[in-house]
């Protein structure tokens, strides 16, 4: 029965096929131990949680999630997003490390062709790294459902987990989320005052596509104007520099942005550099970089 | 999305605009006689000496690199015009004046290869470069005042212009579309559920409302 469930994921590409929540279940279930043996399994010693999404992975995610009970502290260690296996699997089939490019080219293209109303917009993305970096932002505390019951919670009990973690558990009427601590009060308070100066990044590099995603879920329909607002402003004093500024100054100012606001800055600042450089001209052809090494003489 | 990683996503280098630009066509005076050409993009017909002849500027700069023919620069490239160009840019700072497409990449193929054929070349470069700065800036101080929308329109703008701020002014509609439109944000909570959304966070269809297993 397990093998059953171990194949159909091997197989599962959720960019084509019906999109089906991974089981949840399976991770608080301790029945696995006998099976786990069978499967080749890595060379790390693992916890028995979490086993299944964990074989022969590229680069592990490692999350820790703290529960408090009482006194106690029980690790459910290395935890990692079920997107970040699936998105390693892909990868270690088609080339070594994670390139940067290619979970968003090859979701673009994959975007065409599933272009199937609601059910795309979630699985084109689900490849997308830096889709997946945002789910892993733990700002949200979370409070536990007191009509659950689960052994290693208290009920009522503040948890930090990541995203991904909070909204399954949140679909499964598990928990309750509460507003992250990036769009609490103090930071809102700041930002009307100047939304230039913010500093952004420190608090979350992902601020704006974990606004959008967190806005349904914890329920607070003021996050999505404010997060319009605050990037009209951002925008209108930061970026429009991005074309102009020399490096210097560039670099000051970078610290405060978004890993948005920092893609927009580098594109233009790239393109921008092209059109210089090609004004200036010069030859054409680039020298092979085969060429350029001189050989080492041969003993 | 305005969430991409790779901010090295502009469709065309200047290079390829460039290439692009070898189509226009240019007056040439060829110093030398020769059959008509057949081309894919068309024929070029007889050459005979000191008569004009319209060809692609691809063509000419071929045939001028080979000594073949003199090149004559065409009309928006006088001084009276480019001058006068130059004070409507100055003039008027919410719109821009009717300049030739490719401008920047024809006027810089010339510069390069067909130095002696311009009069007055210093002058005529220095008024196309102020043109071009002048452009581009009015570009930068536009851009800050677009705001929450999802389309822009900007008329006479030029093919190397356009293609400077293109990454920047695509990624940063597509953010101001997604923070302004209320259905892209409650579309990405359901997955399978393709009714008309409603503003409660829904439990998708398929997932499954059991309790957690006991242990």
């Amino acid at each position: 029965m397990m093998e059953r469930h171990s194949i159909q994921e091997r197989y599962f590409d959720p960019q084509f096929d019906r999109f089906a929540l991974p089981d949840l279940d399976d991770l608080f279930d301790d029945d696995h131990q006998e099976k786990e043996e069978k499967e080749e399994v890595s060379n790390e010693l693992v916890p028995m949680r979490a086993l299944k999404w964990r074989k022969g992975r590229a680069p592990k995610m490692q999350n820790r999630v703290t529960i408090e009970k009482g006194n106690e502290r029980q690790f459910l260690s290395k935890l990692s997003s079920p997107r970040t296996a699936a998105s390693g699997r892909r990868h270690t089939s088609e080339r070594t490390a994670i390139d940067r490019s290619t979970p968003r080219n090859s979701a673009g293209k994959e975007t065409e062709s599933t272009n199937d109303g609601a059910g795309a917009s979630r699985n084109a993305k689900y490849y997308d790294i830096d889709d997946i970096l945002t789910e892993e932002e733990s700002g949200n505390g979370v409070k536990v459902d007191p009509s659950a019951e689960k052994d290693c919670v208290e009920e009522g009990a503040k948890v930090e987990l990541p995203f991904w973690l909070a909204q399954e558990l949140y679909l499964r009427q598990a928990v309750s989320i509460s507003i992250p601590a990036c769009f609490n009060q103090k930071t809102r308070r700041e930002i009307q005052a100047d939304a230039a100066c913010v500093d952004l990044r420190s608090r979350c590099p992902y601020f704006y596509e974990f606004g959008c995603k967190i806005a349904p879920l914890v329920g607070d329909r003021t996050i999505g104007k404010m997060l319009l607002s605050t990037f009209q402003m951002r925008y209108k004093d930061i970026l429009t520099k991005a074309h102009t500024t020399a490096y210097a100054s560039a670099s000051k100012s970078m610290a405060v942005l978004t890993k948005e606001e920092t893609s927009l800055h580098g594109a233009a600042q790239s393109s921008m550099a092209a059109f210089k450089k090609w004004r200036i001209g010069g030859p054409r052809f680039q020298r092979a970089s085969v060429l350029g090494r001189k050989r080492k003489p041969t003993e | 999305m305005a969430g991409q990683s790779d901010p090295h996503i502009s469709l065309f280098s200047p290079e390829e605009i460039e290439f692009m630009a070898e189509d226009e066509l240019v007056e040439i005076v060829p110093n030398m006689r020769m059959d008509p050409l057949n081309f894919i993009s068309g024929d070029f017909g007889p050459f005979f000496p000191q008569i004009p002849a319209n060809v692609p500027l691809w063509l000419a700069m071929a045939l001028k690199k080979r000594g073949k023919c003199t090149i004559r620069p065409p009309q928006w490239m006088s001084i009276e015009n480019l001058t006068h160009v130059l004070e409507g840019e100055r003039e008027d700072q919410g719109a821009f004046q009717a300049v030739p497409f490719h401008y920047i990449e024809i006027s810089r193929l010339l510069f390069d290869h067909a130095r002696d054929d311009i009069p007055d070349i210093y002058m005529v470069r220095s008024l196309i470069e102020d043109i071009r700065d002048v452009r581009l800036h009015k570009v930068e101080t536009n851009l800050e005042k677009f705001s929450a929308t999802s389309a822009v329109k900007i008329a006479h703008l030029s093919a190397m212009e356009v293609n400077v701020v293109r990454p920047f002014v695509v990624r940063a509609l597509q953010a101001f579309y997604k923070h302004d439109n209320p259905v892209v944000m409650s579309d990405s909570d359901s997955v399978t559920d393709r009714q008309p959304q409603t503003r409660q966070p829904q439990v998708p269809r398929n997932a499954q409302r059991q309790p957690l297993k006991r242990r």
